[in-house]
């Protein structure tokens, strides 16, 4: 009971506004407001012809066809892991939680060989079996290995660079250090890492736990799938707006022109490939373009891209804690340009 | 009276589902994507129908009163509608000279080899500017000085061109927009002066000017923007 006279401890406004924002009920007027504010906005912008500059234009077209890209991966990725999440028996991943953690981890990047969608969809799904059990370390793996080991992102990386020699040099390339770089990465971060000190809670997860508790399964399935698909659309849409920012503001050649030797030609196609976010399937036909760039270079942009971008970072920051995406580059980075220079040596 | 967060969440799932549809039905899809990626747009007008008749399903066997709309997840919702909003925006955009200046310097794709044209007065911006490179490309597909050739791009205002010429290019997609990557010939216009952008349809024969292959214009017209603005290349 409160003593009279004695003031309650004053929350600081910032935590009160943060709680408002995190659990604030919006009542149907003010949704209402907000989707008319929303759609005047909308006709404002178009009758200002606000979009109809050239920056404007570019930053658009890049954003939106980002996302529609994006989406329907994003959507594979949610229903892969709904249907881990209710359909999979609890006791499935059991097996594989029990094998030693030196081929949990090669086991998981491995099976992403399975798993053709781009880089989008498999953060659901890696996150979801984490969740479920899977070591962080091989989950970790999975994600990291699936957009470039895949069937059908080898098989344009083959195509783009002409196939022969030289395009099964690049594939192979591209599957052994992208192999060994999930390896890495699994290792080095998840070794020693709890689920819980990895994954970020997500709002409205109890209520989804909720859903499948009670044992509908069809119910469960369709909450888990919209949420999931829901919480990643939003940071991919974010994740588009930069980099379409980027694209809009700072000249390609910019970017490309950094770096002259070996090293820093490396690291300076994998700022372009951060910078761009292009999808896996489709960016080896721009490494293949940069022609005044080795061949090393070439493949660290085919790496480093499907492991980081900047829509990637944003999806990241989201679905794992803070430190994730820094200890990712600082494994991932030093790996892929130490790697390059023994591809360079050996072709 | 609170808003339940799963009507809200369906109707941003059906909202998706019918902008993919509409991208289907007229074809605007090619605004954004390649041509090899242009089944993303049924697929995914297929995949978030049947994720949306599944939520609706979920929702009406549970009945029961779902979650609360809260102001964080209606921000998130609302960000999914950016999108639709910015093509709402400039529903008929398409890049130009000044994209042009941001995305490259029109070597790319060159490295992705695309078979010859059937004819060589086929011949498009990408197979003249391996010409210029590849004299085994260029003997395969004809391409040669006298040349007639007929391109339809826009004015690029690009400055890297032999003197006296202006650059009509297009942009080439592998994926989506944010790979599209110029590629533009310089045309002899004679002292005729063109705004940047503007579209231009030129016949003519080809010259070999330095390194470059240059189109000798016979006729040039300014032309209404193809429905299709970009190109993919023949693999």
């Amino acid at each position: 009971m409160e003593r009279a006279g004695v003031a309650a401890p004053t929350v600081p406004s910032f935590l009160r506004l943060r709680r408002a924002w995190e659990t604030g009920v919006v009542s149907e007027t003010v949704f209402g407001r907000l989707l008319g504010g929303f759609v005047l906005l909308v006709v404002v912008a178009s009758a200002l012809r606000l979009g109809h500059g050239p920056a404007a234009q570019t930053f658009l077209l890049v954003f939106t066809s980002i996302v529609i890209e994006a989406l329907p991966f994003i959507l594979v990725g949610a229903l892969a892991s709904a249907a881990i999440a209710v359909f999979l028996p609890e006791r499935a991943l059991d097996s594989l939680a029990r094998l030693p953690l030196a081929l949990q981890i090669p086991g998981a990047a491995l099976s992403g060989v399975a798993f053709p969608v781009c880089e989008c969809g498999s953060v659901p799904v890696a996150r979801r079996l984490i969740a479920r059990g899977v070591h962080p370390g091989a989950g970790i793996a999975f994600m990291l290995s699936s957009p470039v080991l895949n069937p059908i992102v080898l098989a344009s990386t083959w195509v783009a660079y002409g196939g022969h020699a030289r395009g099964a040099e690049m594939v192979a390339g591209r599957a052994s250090l992208g192999l060994v770089a999930a390896c890495a990465a699994g290792l080095a971060i998840g070794r020693r890492t709890r689920a819980s000190d990895l994954l970020r809670a997500r709002p409205g997860e109890r209520a989804e736990a909720h859903d499948h508790e009670q044992g509908d399964r069809a119910t469960a399935f369709s909450t888990h799938l919209v949420s999931d698909f829901l919480f990643m659309g939003k940071f991919i849409v974010l994740g588009a707006g930069l980099s379409a920012l980027v694209q809009a503001s700072v000249p390609e050649s910019a970017l490309s022109t950094l770096g002259g030797a070996p090293v820093l030609s490396s690291l300076a196609l994998m700022l372009v490939a951060f910078v761009l976010s292009l999808c896996s399937e489709a960016d080896a036909f721009i490494a293949a373009s940069f022609t005044s760039f080795s061949s090393g270079a070439q493949l660290a942009f085919l790496v480093f891209g499907p492991i980081a971008d900047l829509k990637l970072s944003v999806l990241y920051g989201a679905t794992f804690r803070r430190w994730f995406l820094l200890r990712l580059l600082a494994v991932t980075v030093p790996l892929i340009v130490i790697g390059t220079l023994i591809f360079e040596a050996v072709t | 009276m609170s808003v339940d967060a799963r009507i809200a969440r369906g109707g941003v799932l059906v909202l998706w589902a019918i902008f993919f549809g509409v991208l289907w039905e007229t074809g605007a899809s090619a605004r954004y994507l390649g041509s090899r990626t242009q089944w993303i747009v049924p697929f995914g007008t297929v995949v978030l129908a049947l994720a949306a008749l599944v939520y609706a399903y979920g929702y009406l066997r549970a009945r029961r009163g779902g979650p609360a709309l809260t102001l964080r997840e209606a921000s998130g919702l609302f960000a999914l509608l950016v999108p639709l909003a910015a093509v709402l925006l400039v529903p008929h955009a398409a890049l130009g000279s000044f994209a042009a200046s941001r995305k490259g310097n029109g070597l790319h794709f060159l490295s992705a080899r695309q078979s010859a044209p059937s004819k060589p007065s086929d011949a498009s911006f990408l197979d003249i500017r391996m010409a210029e490179g590849d004299t085994a490309f260029a003997a395969q597909a004809g391409i040669k000085p006298g040349l007639r050739v007929h391109l339809l791009g826009f004015v690029s205002g690009s400055s890297d061109v032999p003197r006296g010429t202006v650059e009509i290019a297009r942009f080439y997609i592998a994926c989506c927009v944010a790979d599209a990557q110029p590629v533009g010939v310089p045309v002899d216009a004679g002292r005729r002066t063109f705004a940047k952008d503007t579209w231009l349809d030129v016949t003519g024969s080809l010259e070999r000017r330095g390194r470059r292959f240059v189109v000798k214009g016979e006729r040039i017209v300014a032309a209404k923007e193809p429905s299709q603005p970009y190109l993919s290349f023949r693999t």
